[in-house]
């Protein structure tokens, strides 16, 4: 029962069917994708190893991640352009 | 008269895969179809007891594909519906027996007899996982609420779309309501948003179908059965029937649930 109010007032720690369901996400994707979490991490190094040869990135703010939409897998990467926002802002 | 042949799987076992096969079966034969399962769990054969049928079995599939028995020899008829059969393992060999294209043959050959042909498949993703998704038209994948048995039914969604086979068709087996209600257990909503295929059926758990399974006697012979009806609704809906899901998790707006109290009269 207090769990239950746990719930509905949003306090406490999460129900263990929500626990199951966020790792059951994270599971399926690396799954489906044959991509593991240290396999998606070789890809971001070499995606700002490559980068970085020609633009200027910040490595700490690249982001490299799957996500699905129904039973199809995408591989996202988010690379925030420094460069763009400095040269907005002298204009 | 061609028959649909329906697979039904997994991926992990112990799931309902052979409970399930039976009940659908059974099911649809109530309502009047020509209905022929098949148990292709070589060595490891139990939809003949499931169905109580094991005291009849003189031929099996092996014998039927390796050609010491005619079809119509193994297909055992189960004398309480009026057109249900099984065709039972072979209990003393393995899944190499098969292969297949035997499947495919015996499939076609069922055909243009019968209305439906379920195929109760093994667990696993090898040779008899392959034997039993050959012949199929569709797949009803069969899981339960519960991390490992979703994360293998996702596996065998993904081998039946390879194979061009999928995506198929969702069972939640054993739902727990109270459980799910009190945040314990996944909620359908849950399933179907990760799995993202199409839902067949919800069945709840119910000791019913452990009662059924010692008798020989499955659920859905049981009118008062919940497992049994829900089994029913299934073959309902495989037949083109709308049948609305009923709410096994506790997870209805509170409106909803509002309204059905009010509906009792308050009696709740």
């Amino acid at each position: 029962m207090s769990g239950l109010i746990d719930r509905l007032s949003g306090r406490g720690r999460p129900s263990s069917a929500k626990t199951a369901k966020d790792r059951l996400v994270v599971v399926l994707r690396h799954d489906r994708s044959e991509i593991s979490p240290a396999l998606l991490e070789t890809l971001r190094d070499e995606i700002i190893r490559v980068l970085s040869a020609h633009i200027e990135v910040d490595p700490s703010a690249v982001q490299v991640s799957l996500f699905s939409e129904g039973r199809e897998q995408h591989l996202k990467a988010d690379i925030p352009l420094p460069g763009a926002t400095r040269r907005k802002r002298t204009l | 008269m061609t028959a649909k042949v329906i697979t039904i799987t997994s991926g992990k076992g112990g799931v309902g895969k052979t409970t399930a096969t039976a009940n659908i079966g059974v099911a649809l034969a109530e309502l009047g179809q020509k209905v022929v399962c098949i148990d292709s769990d070589i060595g490891l054969r139990n939809l003949d007891v499931v169905l109580g049928l094991e005291n009849r079995i003189v031929y099996d599939l092996v014998d039927v594909v390796e050609g010491r028995a005619r079809l119509r020899q193994a297909m055992i008829k189960d004398k309480r519906l009026p057109e249900l059969y099984l065709i039972p393992a072979a209990q003393t060999r393995d899944k190499t027996a098969i292969s297949p294209n035997d499947m495919v043959r015996l499939c076609d050959e069922l055909r243009p007899e019968m209305d439906w042909v379920l195929i109760d498949s093994p667990a696993g993703i090898e040779r008899g996982f392959r034997n039993a998704i050959a012949a199929t038209d569709t797949a009803l994948i069969i899981t339960n609420p519960e991390v490992s048995a979703v994360r293998d039914a996702d596996r065998i969604i993904g081998l039946l779309e390879a194979e061009e086979k999928g995506p198929g068709m969702l069972i939640i087996n054993r739902i727990k309501p109270d459980l799910v209600e009190r945040g314990d257990m996944l909620d359908t909503a849950d399933v179907l948003e990760v799995l993202a295929i199409q839902l067949l059926g919800l069945i709840p758990e119910d000791e019913t179908v452990l009662i059924a399974t010692n008798r020989g006697h499955p659920a859905a012979l049981d009118p008062k059965s919940k497992a049994g009806q829900a089994f029913r609704n299934i073959a309902k809906r495989l037949m083109g029937e709308e049948v609305p899901f009923p709410t096994l998790d506790g997870n209805e707006s509170l409106g909803k649930r509002l309204a059905r109290l009010i509906q009792r009269g308050g009696a709740a």
